[in-house]
């Protein structure tokens, strides 16, 4: 089926950007953030699976929930900023309805710190897992699948003969 | 060789454990705990301090030589000691089945706990203008006599005379 792109859905030339620009160092870079982001949270008592965390936020921007605009960054970068965004907001709305204003006895401090702290341990994991190789074969899995769903979106043009940036 | 014997270092120490020492040894221990508690294993911050409060002052060698560097920093590498601990007791049991791996990990632990650090080290800076943090450290500064009292005449060794 394709995607209603009149309804915000990420437009074909995009999505032929973004496949470009989704080489596996790229997506373990943005498994690493949503890795290390994902750790600090699941510490505050609010674990998810970085893999599906990744997944939904893919699937979010390119049906025009959270618009790419290519000019502002890569699309790993907006995956990233998305992530970050997304998670904070929920873990804030969490922490305003918490008595104290704590999501986990281990939390001391006030949310708003932490939000910065995660995104930090967030940018060192995509380095160290770059670095380590852990989990490369996990990437070319997500890299594939991401793939699989941009040519649903990029249109009969297909590839990315275009999508130099 | 001849013997430091800087005497009173429990006093020393004592002084050098201000509000905001304390309440950045609070803020590194509780981001690398975070991470940790991430990862499975999950320790308080303040009894993270606590603890190695206790193992730097109760430490044979090498022992804190106030020549050398601050109390509070002396503590920070048995906080990232004590983290480190508890993730290699949680990959062995991982190892041998008595666990599964926490969802939020992906890759190597060796990563995690370089990543616990890092948290430590940028919740330290944060923390410091946090004065929510402050009480911990007040309540943390209060036992110091206790946790201090071990920590007596300096015996380390000068290199010269």
């Amino acid at each position: 089926m394709k995607p209603n792109v009149a309804n915000g859905a990420i437009a074909p030339a995009d999505a032929r950007r973004a496949m470009a620009q989704c080489t596996l160092p790229e997506v373990v870079g943005v498994l690493g953030y949503a890795e290390g982001f994902g750790l600090v949270c699941a510490g505050l008592g609010h674990t998810s699976d970085p893999v599906a965390l990744v997944r939904r936020v893919v699937d979010g921007v390119l049906v025009g929930r959270w618009p790419w605009a290519p000019s502002a960054g890569t699309f790993g970068e907006h995956v990233r900023h998305t992530l970050r965004d997304h998670v904070v907001a929920e873990l804030e709305r969490r922490s305003r309805s918490a008595s104290d204003g704590r999501l986990s006895v281990l939390q001391l401090g006030r949310m708003e710190n932490l939000g910065p702290v995660a995104h930090i341990t967030g940018c060192v994991l995509a380095t160290l897992r770059r670095a380590d190789g852990s989990i490369a074969a996990l990437a070319s899995g997500v890299r594939d699948d991401v793939h699989r769903v941009l040519v649903t979106y990029a249109g009969d043009g297909g590839g990315a003969d275009d999508a130099a940036m | 060789m001849r013997r430091c014997e800087t005497a009173g270092r429990a006093a020393v120490a004592r002084a050098q454990c201000t509000p905001n020492a304390v309440v950045g040894l609070l803020g590194y221990a509780e981001g690398a705990a975070l991470v940790a508690a991430g990862a499975g294993a999950a320790r308080g911050s303040v009894e993270l301090v606590r603890d190695a409060m206790q193992a730097a002052a109760g430490a044979t060698a090498p022992s804190w030589c106030p020549r050398v560097a601050s109390f509070p920093a002396y503590v920070r590498p048995f906080v990232r000691g004590l983290v480190r601990a508890g993730l290699v007791d949680v990959a062995a049991e991982v190892a041998v089945g008595m666990r599964a791996r926490s969802t939020a990990q992906l890759g190597d632990l060796a990563g995690v706990a370089e990543l616990a650090h890092v948290a430590g080290v940028a919740g330290a800076a944060l923390r410091r203008r946090d004065r929510a943090v402050d009480a911990h450290a007040l309540r943390l500064r209060a036992e110091l006599a206790v946790l201090l009292a071990p920590l007596g005449t300096c015996g380390c060794e000068l290199e010269s005379p």
